[in-house]
């Protein structure tokens, strides 16, 4: 009964994400964290600043006067916080050459949706019947290690997949995005898309514009 | 911080935004308000993501992070419940289209806030009744009693839909 309320749960939550908005660019947050870091180094170096002005107010006090007068308050206590701006400044040296979209949601009779993977990209469940035909490991960065895209073939038909999970393995992070092929791509390029959909940028110096030429894909 | 170091968070963002923002958006019903939860999340993250990296928990922290992000916001003072004279007069909150709709999601979304986060952490993700304690602060028996009062409402539901 649990396992099939979790997949119930899990079928069911997962239906819930459709009209899903679009997603930010990653270096966004990256650029509020440096903000985020910036604002946290500010007020460290005024309260470092406040302490080292009390000590010394208190210290020349007591030379002064020879008694040190208790309970003084410490200053700093107006610094406030700072507050960020709606604009980000994100780098924009980053060009998109691979601005097509995946189109997600394949046919659901084909039916994709019992794939489940490892955590290590590999397919543990419902994949007897299907055949992976390409596959690309640590998509969005060589040293983060925690990607891979498939390509997969059931009968006549195929799809392509994003698969990413959590790095620690241990609390089936694991997600799948479905792709539908396209006939004007390529499965490298499709994955080069998905990569520029969300980092911009070529994927490991992958030139869309080979493929949309029709001259085949680049072999790695 | 170092320009690999940031590579590899912008890296775990572009990995893992869209599952992390899903979270978000399971636990509080709104994608707006999951995209504020999620920011709020990987910015904290940002601050902490040498650490983090190096011992491979950043996926954990972010969800706790949302997680506890999401019950401040409801312990704060303007999103307290104050009693009206008539309902207030609010958009419904954007539901999925008639064909879409389920009793299931329905019911997961009546359930009050600590059943539903248990349900989703330990029936969606698949997480430990350990991890899921440590991921709400709360105690493992806690986690129990929340999962199985939620559990016994959801199954309900489930014996309703098969008779129909």
């Amino acid at each position: 009964m649990s396992t099939e309320i979790d997949e119930w749960i899990g079928a069911e939550v997962e239906r819930s994400f459709a009209g899903e908005p679009p997603l930010r660019d990653p270096r966004e947050y990256a650029a509020r964290g440096r903000r985020a870091q910036r604002r946290r180094r500010a007020a460290t170096s005024a309260l470092g600043l406040a302490a080292v002005a009390v000590v010394a107010a208190l210290t020349v006090s007591g030379l002064h006067t020879g008694t040190g007068q208790r309970g003084a308050q410490p200053a700093g206590s107006g610094t406030g916080p700072v507050r960020g701006t709606t604009s980000l400044p994100v780098d924009p040296t980053t060009d998109r050459q691979c601005t097509r979209q995946p189109a997600y949601g394949c046919d659901p009779a084909i039916g994709w949706d019992d794939l489940h993977s490892d955590t290590n990209g590999d397919l543990v469940r419902g994949h007897p019947d299907v055949e992976v035909t390409g596959r690309y490991d640590d998509i969005y960065s060589p040293s983060y290690r925690a990607s891979s895209a498939l390509e997969v073939r059931r009968g006549g038909h195929v799809a392509w997949l994003l698969v990413t999970w959590s790095r620690s393995g241990l609390d089936g992070g694991v997600s799948i995005d479905i792709g539908c092929p396209d006939p004007t791509r390529t499965f490298d390029q499709w994955v080069a898309d998905s990569y520029a959909s969300q980092l911009g940028g070529a994927w490991r110096g992958y030139s869309c514009a080979a493929d949309f030429r029709g001259q085949g894909t680049t072999q790695r | 911080m170092r320009a690999q170091l940031e590579e590899e968070y912008v890296a775990f963002v572009a990995a893992r935004q869209q599952h992390l923002r899903r979270i978000a958006y399971a636990i509080c019903g709104d994608w707006h308000r999951a995209d504020d939860l999620l920011q709020t999340a990987l910015t904290k993250l940002y601050l902490a993501w040498p650490r983090l990296y190096r011992d491979g928990r950043e996926e954990a922290y972010v969800r706790t992070i949302l997680v506890r992000a999401d019950i401040d916001e409801h312990r704060r003072p303007w999103r307290r419940e104050r009693s009206t004279d008539a309902p207030p007069d609010r958009p419904a909150p954007p539901l999925l289209g008639l064909e879409e709709r389920s009793a299931l999601l329905d019911a997961i979304r009546l359930l009050p806030e600590m059943q539903r986060r248990t349900v989703l952490l330990r029936h969606w993700l698949g997480l430990s009744v350990e991890e899921t304690a440590a991921e709400l602060g709360i105690s493992e028996g806690t986690v129990k009693s929340h999962t199985s009062r939620a559990l016994h409402a959801l199954r309900s539901v489930l014996a309703e839909e098969r008779t129909t």
